[in-house]
């Protein structure tokens, strides 16, 4: 599949502010199944755009608008292609004994993956989150043990895009026990870390995701979903390598998910942050829209 | 000379003239209030004195949001500004993000170097922090002092080959920068004392000491002070260290020297934006800086858009970046 995303983000001060500096991470990932053709990214007021890759092999852009402004718009166009992931079946060929072989090993690869991170602490509740990992035989998929830990997930969560803000600590999503597709991540990644798989967050476009015909995202009282910015996660299978899986869906990714950076939690991934000088409070507002474009012959 | 070693060398230098000019503007606008006691020219909250420095510093949400409902005085800003160590930007961490750097290249500099380094380092961990709140001055001072000497020291006594070039260009490019911020952090200002018929003296000294450039000043310019000449002074002059023009000029230098390249040539994109950076201020006719939409401002952003660009620059040609397919590894399999 593909698809053009234009992803439109805009700060209003209401005084005037200078030396701007902000860092982006917008653009999506190219891996082995997901082609980027094209990303653009500018700024209004203009200023030079650099890039790097950050540590997690994220693409990074960055700049700094140092005149005064009272306006300031970042404008990320991207036409990408996913092409189809391995079925989960094939997930399931790892069993429980693969991985406890494995445990040591990954715990030195993906330290990173396993560790408390910032927005997702060492808490008590994971514990119940996860199945018991010892009392499990060497024969059964791991798999399944994941798949019984996003259903416990699921138990405890109902969607609710509006009953957290940005800043909500994954402890006040659990009490509140609702959450948008960021807390359902956070609340999974505790609970397969503390299953022992590595799990990261990852930050992306959903296609349609919960129209008519797809699936609702449980709780979501039949509001639509369309196309948005989403977060999922993905977990570590030895053998396998990075599974992806939509906690907020109950579902594997498919074509309808365009991965734009992973990371530890949501810290790791903000698609927009920056800082300024000035005294003036900030609005924001952001636009996304998503088409699905024809497949071309590749001239390139 | 390895690209990592050439790095750390370069951040040694930015950190320690960072750290110095942290330190004077502090002790600067302490004895600003002496001469001109707040308030005076409808400053702001009477508790709030220190402000200025750190909105100069662009600290003030930081300040505000680590210590809530704490006045911007004096102790505030010696503790937020110098002792903190959890915070990247106070005095005692960027010090120690210097010595870090020097660690990393323990063997490229000097012992005698390495030594002021290390014992600086390890003077400002042992601050008396009730003492430092109660006479910032002589601290102050002391740390401007330490950080001058460690570069006579490494003048003195390293070896002038292309470390040396790069420590003289994150000297240079990090005090261009300030030189600049300073004097948009208080341009505003010192033109409504002006337009307001008060005298100028104190806070354009004020500005001129922040960069050490006040007697440099009264060398040039006898009459009675005004606020443009301390803005172009500050920008234009070619004969003070501190000036934009100078400093650029130097980064220029340093960078050449990296590859030999002879004037009016360039082998680097390093070497293009530097000299860009320099035609634009040495060639500028003074009068068209005051000229933007927001005056002295836009000419001043433009100055700093050059010195980020100069900076990036130089990472790309001297530093080590690893091509992008590197990059691609494990971690990004499906």
């Amino acid at each position: 599949m593909r698809y053009r995303v234009s992803h439109t983000t805009e700060y209003r001060y209401d005084d005037s502010v200078y030396e701007s500096h902000n860092e982006l991470r917008l653009s999506p990932l190219a891996t082995p199944l997901q082609r980027v053709h094209r990303f653009e990214v500018r700024s209004e007021p203009r200023a030079r755009m650099f890039s790097y890759h950050d540590w997690l092999g994220n693409v990074v852009h960055y700049f700094n608008v140092h005149p005064i402004h009272e306006r300031l718009t970042i404008r990320a166009e991207s036409v990408v292609s996913v092409s189809p992931r391995p079925k989960s079946d094939v997930w399931r060929q790892v069993a429980v004994g693969d991985f406890r072989r494995e445990r040591d090993r990954l715990r030195e690869t993906y330290y990173e993956f396993l560790a408390p991170s910032t927005r997702v602490p060492a808490l008590e509740a994971w514990r119940d989150l996860a199945p018991d990992i010892d009392a499990a035989g060497d024969g059964e998929a791991l798999y399944d043990l994941v798949s019984e830990a996003f259903a416990r997930v699921h138990a405890r969560l109902a969607y609710d895009r509006d009953a957290t803000r940005a800043d909500t600590p994954v402890d006040r999503v659990l009490a509140l026990g609702r959450g948008s597709s960021k807390d359902f991540s956070h609340v999974l990644i505790g609970a397969l870390r503390g299953l022992g798989v590595p799990t990261r967050y990852v930050s992306g476009y959903g296609f349609h995701l919960g129209e008519p015909g797809a699936e609702a995202p449980p709780g979501a009282s039949g509001r639509p979903f369309p196309f948005l910015s989403h977060a999922w996660v993905e977990a570590f299978l030895p053998g396998v390598g990075w599974c992806g899986i939509d906690p907020t869906h109950a579902r594997p990714v498919d074509l309808r998910y365009v991965k734009v950076a992973v990371g530890r939690d949501y810290d790791d991934v903000v698609p927009v942050k920056g800082v300024f000088r000035g005294s003036g409070r900030q609005d924001l507002g952001v636009f996304i829209e998503m088409w699905s474009v024809p497949e071309r012959e590749e001239v390139d | 000379m390895l690209s990592r070693i050439g790095e750390s060398i370069y951040w040694l230098a930015r950190f320690l003239e960072r750290a110095k000019n942290v330190a004077r503007f502090l002790d600067v606008h302490a004895q600003l209030l002496l001469e001109q006691p707040w308030g005076t020219l409808g400053d702001g909250p009477a508790n709030e004195t220190f402000l200025p420095v750190f909105s100069l510093l662009g600290e003030t949400d930081e300040f505000r949001a680590a210590w809530p409902g704490r006045p911007a005085d004096r102790a505030a800003a010696v503790d937020h500004l110098v002792l903190d160590l959890d915070r990247p930007s106070s005095v005692r961490s960027i010090v120690r993000a210097a010595r870090e750097n020097g660690r990393a290249v323990r063997d490229r500099i000097s012992r005698e170097m390495w030594e002021e380094l290390n014992t600086f380092h390890h003077a400002l961990v042992g601050l008396e922090a009730e003492a430092v709140r109660e006479h910032p001055h002589a601290t102050l001072i002391d740390i401007c002092r330490r950080i001058q000497r460690i570069y006579g020291v490494a003048e003195a006594t390293l070896l002038h080959d292309g470390g040396f070039l790069l420590f003289r260009t994150g000297l240079f490019l990090e005090r261009a920068g300030l030189t600049a911020r300073l004097l948009r952090g208080r341009w505003f200002k010192l033109q409504a004392v002006e337009f307001r018929g008060l005298p100028v003296e104190p806070l354009g000294a004020a500005i001129l000491k922040a960069a050490s450039a006040f007697e440099a000043y009264r060398k040039v310019h006898h009459a009675r002070m005004e606020a443009r000449r301390v803005a172009e002074f500050l920008l234009f002059e070619p004969a003070f260290p501190r000036t934009v023009r100078f400093c650029l000029a130097s980064v220029d230098y340093a960078v050449r020297g990296l590859r030999r390249s002879p004037p009016g040539s360039s082998s680097t994109i390093a070497e293009r934006a530097t000299g860009r950076a320099l035609a634009d201020l040495a060639y500028a006719e003074p009068g068209r800086a005051f000229k933007g939409q927001f005056g002295l401002d836009d000419f001043l952003a433009r100055v700093l858009d050059h010195c980020d660009r100069i900076g990036e620059a130089i990472a790309e040609s001297h530093f080590l970046h690893l091509p992008e397919e590197m990059l691609v590894d494990f971690r990004s399999a499906p």
